[in-house]
């Protein structure tokens, strides 16, 4: 083809500008570390880079959200474990007063004691993580949970909110609990608490409640014990009273008493009126704080002169503080556990989180990094190629019939 | 989820807000937003590459025309001076005819 001197002006200056074109991408690409500069380079791979980074952030905040639940659970692992100790220095204490041949004066110390641990339990109650947002108060944090009457009783006045985290993709957990389920709970299979009213007159004791027959069709109702004389005798009835009603038995003293499936026996001497109540954990009054109240008062109450009947009083008090007590104790453990699992949870799911992080970065990787060896390979090779297009074009333009005249 | 006086720790809002991240919310509920942000950079990149593809061909497709057109009507400098030279030389034989033609005119009317 014939050439004209412009068009081997004009197809040498495309031929340049394409190699500078060419040379500056890949100076682009060794600036940048990245594979694809715009979307148009390589736009499957910019779509799939996208959706790993997001992946890749989303799994940075679950792990973000992992610490702080981290932090806070082990937090209420360790508020949990000062109750667990102090329950079971209430319990110590429980055992310790129903001595029989304490004075007045050694009850009213241990019952100082007793306040002095209830205090201590309110107190642990009422945790905060360090900076004022309370542990145990559900989602209203924001004061505290378990707030002291002029009666001296305390009131839980936070809400069940249960404060959950975003740890994985699909897992949400709380990251604590609500001060009812850990101070004013009992669980499903607590033992039967036995009381004695308050206005009972005789010195009637009532023993351990034994599970005989859980298969009894009056299994797990709440029972009462009504005494009437003379002579000494009993009708076991339950609430709401069984039809046909109960015939009245024969009291003997230590000899069981059969409540549905339980059996629980009374020494001593009780006095018609008198009753005792067998109810289940559930509905016994599930607030520990006020079990330990109770207790407080009965053994502040002076015997001196009582006889027997006082006696009777406080030992019943004691028994009945003593199963309340204890079924909080179990209720505080169960929390613990569940707290502990939660915690172990947690270690796994980061185990998981983490690999996946790394394998969506190495997969990122693979889809826009730059591969420096080849990147600093191609740009030589471009730098050759443009010199070339401008010495051959240089040599060209220099060749000329003109120059021979 | 409505308003929960004094409940400062509530994070339940947070929690449905934070699941929008990965809730099809996007295209008749069928797209996260990430999933439709995609498919927007996925056919921006993909017209963008189309375009540019266009844009080499039809500047290839210039050039040819171009080269072509200049192949006819386009200024070759070697072939020019070429021209230039023969031109020159004809001009030259040219007016060395017309020198020996004058000289022998001359002659032939000095002969008296």
């Amino acid at each position: 083809m014939r050439i004209s001197t412009q068009t081997f002006y004009e197809r040498s200056m495309t031929a340049i500008g394409a190699q500078q074109g060419n040379l500056l991408r890949v100076q682009q690409q060794l600036g940048a570390g990245s594979k694809i500069l715009a979307p148009s380079d390589d736009p499957l791979g910019a779509t799939r880079s996208l959706a790993l980074s997001q992946s890749i952030a989303l799994g940075e905040q679950y792990t973000a959200t992992r610490a702080q639940a981290t932090q806070t659970l082990t937090m209420e692992e360790n508020a949990l474990q000062s109750v667990t100790s102090v329950l079971q220095n209430i319990k110590g204490l429980l055992v310790q007063a129903g001595n029989g041949t304490l004075t007045d004066a050694d009850r009213a110390t241990i019952a100082t004691t007793l306040q002095s641990n209830l205090d201590q339990l309110h107190g642990l109650a009422n945790t905060d993580d360090g900076n004022g947002q309370f542990l145990f108060a559900g989602f209203k944090s924001g004061s505290a949970p378990f707030v002291k009457q002029a009666d001296g009783s305390i009131l839980y006045s936070g809400d069940q909110g249960k404060r959950l985290m975003q740890v994985d993709v699909s897992r949400q957990m709380a990251g604590t609990d609500d001060g009812r389920s850990i101070f004013q709970t009992v669980q499903g299979g607590a033992g039967y608490v036995s009381s004695s009213a308050p206005g009972n007159t005789g010195s009637g004791v009532f023993g351990a409640t034994t599970v005989v027959n859980s298969a009894d069709p009056n299994y797990g109702k709440e029972w009462v014990i009504t005494f009437s004389s003379p002579p000494t005798s009993y009708t076991a009835d339950t609430v709401p009273p069984l039809v046909p009603a109960p015939a009245p038995a024969v009291y003997a003293a230590d000899s069981p008493i059969n409540l549905g499936g339980l059996q629980m026996a009374i020494s001593g001497v009780p006095a018609a009126g008198d009753t005792f109540k067998v109810a289940t954990a559930k509905n016994a009054g599930t607030d520990v704080f006020a079990a330990i109240s109770d207790v407080i008062k009965a053994l502040n109450t002076s015997t001196t002169g009582g006889g027997p009947e006082a006696q009777a009083k406080v030992l019943n008090a004691l028994s009945t503080a003593n199963r309340k007590v204890t079924n909080a104790h179990d209720n505080v453990l169960t929390v613990r556990s569940s707290v502990g699992s939660r915690l172990n949870e947690l270690d796994a799911l980061a185990v998981t989180g983490d690999n996946r992080t790394l394998t969506d970065k190495s997969y990122l990787s693979d889809l826009q990094d730059l591969d420096y060896a080849t990147a600093i390979a191609e740009f030589y090779q471009r730098q050759t190629a443009l010199q070339a297009s401008q010495q051959t074009f240089v040599r060209i333009q220099q060749i000329s019939l003109f120059n021979y005249l | 989820m409505a308003k929960n006086t004094g409940g400062v720790s509530d994070g339940s809002n947070a929690l449905l807000l934070g699941a929008l991240q990965n809730k099809k919310t996007m295209g008749n509920g069928t797209a996260s937003f990430n999933d439709a942000f995609g498919q927007l950079v996925s056919s921006v990149g993909n017209k963008t590459r189309q375009v540019q593809i266009a844009g080499t061909a039809q500047t290839s497709l210039t050039t040819q025309i171009r080269s072509v057109q200049q192949s006819v009507s386009g200024v070759n400098q070697d072939e020019e001076t070429a021209n230039l030279l023969m031109f020159q030389q004809m001009y030259q034989a040219n007016a060395k005819v017309i020198q020996t033609a004058s000289a022998m005119f001359d002659a032939i009317l000095a002969i008296r």
